[in-house]
């Protein structure tokens, strides 16, 4: 768990929270998203074949992991792996006295727990959403050569094609909004908790549900958004 | 308001969980003041010092602390105000000695932790203990390392949650010593269920059960307090 230390500085604070959230979730984050692509190549490569065309599997894959996969596994991972500690992290505090003591030395919540969450999830979640394009990508394009015998230059050529930064940058912006999502909910799910474990786990529940309901519709209308400009 | 007077209390309903737990609490702490607060579990006593501190909002009433707003507490409120919580309420990322400094360095006075921290730990106990982690700490180890972090400003204005219950009867006796030594400069009200404290420093001692808050001459609550805790009335 990430744990609060009340003398650091806001900046310090985020980038301890920014360093800790990535470097706990960037090897899931690789390994879940190479087998993601594994499982999608393997999977969308026959029609592809049948069709004649193997190469459009890169073309699919392409924007599909740049735009929606990865920054949803990234979150995902993120909110299951900071998020739930974050939110008993702020059950205790909201509990043991520690919020009421922050408060007596003259701090609020929003400089203590709330800011450096956010800054620095929006820091760490566009870093986890590149390494899990980069590892989507590598996996797939061995996939398609040793499933079908793509050449690797051609599936790249696809996805290059098709991928434009734009998509990179929505990737990225996507990252940051979730970020956000999963900070603000997590914590205040964790400063409403009822006391005792029972109280805890339903806040734990309360914060995956709500940051995950958030992330769908923000998610939707950051894609619409983005391809209507 | 009278300049004396630390902490006012007027016409305040306590509210917890969408309930009113008492009703009407007037209550004043003056400087060099001792008040204890007794009542049953679930009274509302920890309630009213939540409340107090403007971690509860009351249903209704005014609360006057050290002369400003609970929901807009002073600057530089922790020079005047030490509140030790029931669990201690310690960070767990930071040693005992560095929770117990926490106040000092926030309030600028970093140069006072290698004076200050070493002697308040000597005078709860805890002098060994500096180092260790709250995880590695006993319950009652916390609560005194709580009341150590209260301490180390030598505020005006002393608030203490239960400080001596969950420990064994001779260091609670040594707590009551440690607590009645810092009240002697300052304003004191304590939520305590332990007849020695009570009798250490009850100079004044207030009831707060049924929903009301009155003085413990005659109520019954007390007597029976008194009487199944075997301890005569406070000095």
């Amino acid at each position: 768990m990430s744990r609060l230390d009340p003398r650091e500085g806001m900046l310090v604070a985020s980038a301890r929270v920014a360093v800790h959230a990535f470097r706990h979730s960037v090897l899931p984050v690789m390994l879940l998203s190479a087998l993601l692509a594994l499982a999608l190549t393997v999977l969308a490569i026959r029609p592809f074949l049948a069709l004649g065309v193997p190469a459009k599997i890169g073309a699919l894959e392409g924007r599909l992991f740049i735009d929606e996969l990865m920054p949803l596994l990234a979150t995902a991972l993120a909110t299951a792996r900071w998020g739930t500690a974050r939110t008993a992290e702020a059950a205790m505090m909201q509990h043991g006295g520690q919020r009421d003591v922050l408060r007596l030395l003259g701090h609020s919540l929003a400089t203590r727990l709330y800011l450096p969450g956010v800054l620095g999830l929006v820091m760490a979640l566009p870093a986890l959403t590149i390494w899990a394009i980069w590892a989507a990508f590598l996996t797939a394009a061995l996939a398609a050569r040793w499933h079908a015998g793509l050449p690797l230059d051609l599936f790249w050529s696809e996805v290059d094609r098709v991928a434009t930064p734009s998509d990179l940058l929505l990737a990225l912006v996507k990252g940051m909004v979730f970020g956000v999502a999963i900070a603000v909910l997590t914590t205040r799910a964790g400063l409403g908790a009822a006391p005792g474990p029972r109280g805890l786990a339903a806040a734990v529940t309360k914060g995956v549900v709500r940051t995950t309901w958030l992330v769908g519709v923000a998610n939707l209308l950051l894609t619409w958004g983005w391809t209507a400009r | 308001m009278n300049g004396d007077i630390l902490l006012e209390v007027r016409g305040v309903s306590l509210l917890a969980g969408g309930r009113i737990l008492a009703d009407d609490v007037d209550l004043a702490v003056r400087a060099s003041e001792r008040v204890c607060l007794v009542g049953p579990s679930g009274a509302g006593k920890s309630v009213l010092l939540k409340t107090v501190i403007g971690a509860m909002r009351p249903a209704r009433g005014e609360i006057r602390l050290l002369g400003g707003e609970p929901a807009i507490l002073p600057e530089g409120i922790a020079r005047q105000l030490g509140m030790a919580f029931q669990d201690g309420a310690l960070f767990p990322s930071m040693t005992v000695g560095e929770n117990v400094a926490l106040p000092l360095e926030l309030a600028g006075l970093a140069s006072e932790v290698r004076n200050r921290v070493p002697e308040v730990l000597r005078r709860v106990g805890l002098d060994d203990a500096s180092d260790r982690r709250p995880m590695d700490l006993s319950g009652g180890m916390r609560k005194r390392a709580g009341l150590a972090r209260a301490l180390v400003m030598r505020p005006r204005l002393l608030l203490l949650d239960e400080p001596t219950s969950g420990l064994d009867p001779v260091t609670a006796r040594d707590m009551a010593e440690v607590v009645a030594d810092a009240a002697e400069d300052a304003g004191l009200l304590v939520v305590t269920h332990d007849p020695v404290l009570v009798a250490r420093l009850g100079e004044r001692v207030l009831v707060l059960e049924g929903g009301r808050l009155r003085p413990s001459a005659d109520d019954p609550w007390w007597q029976a307090f008194l009487a199944a805790s075997h301890a005569g009335p406070p000095c």
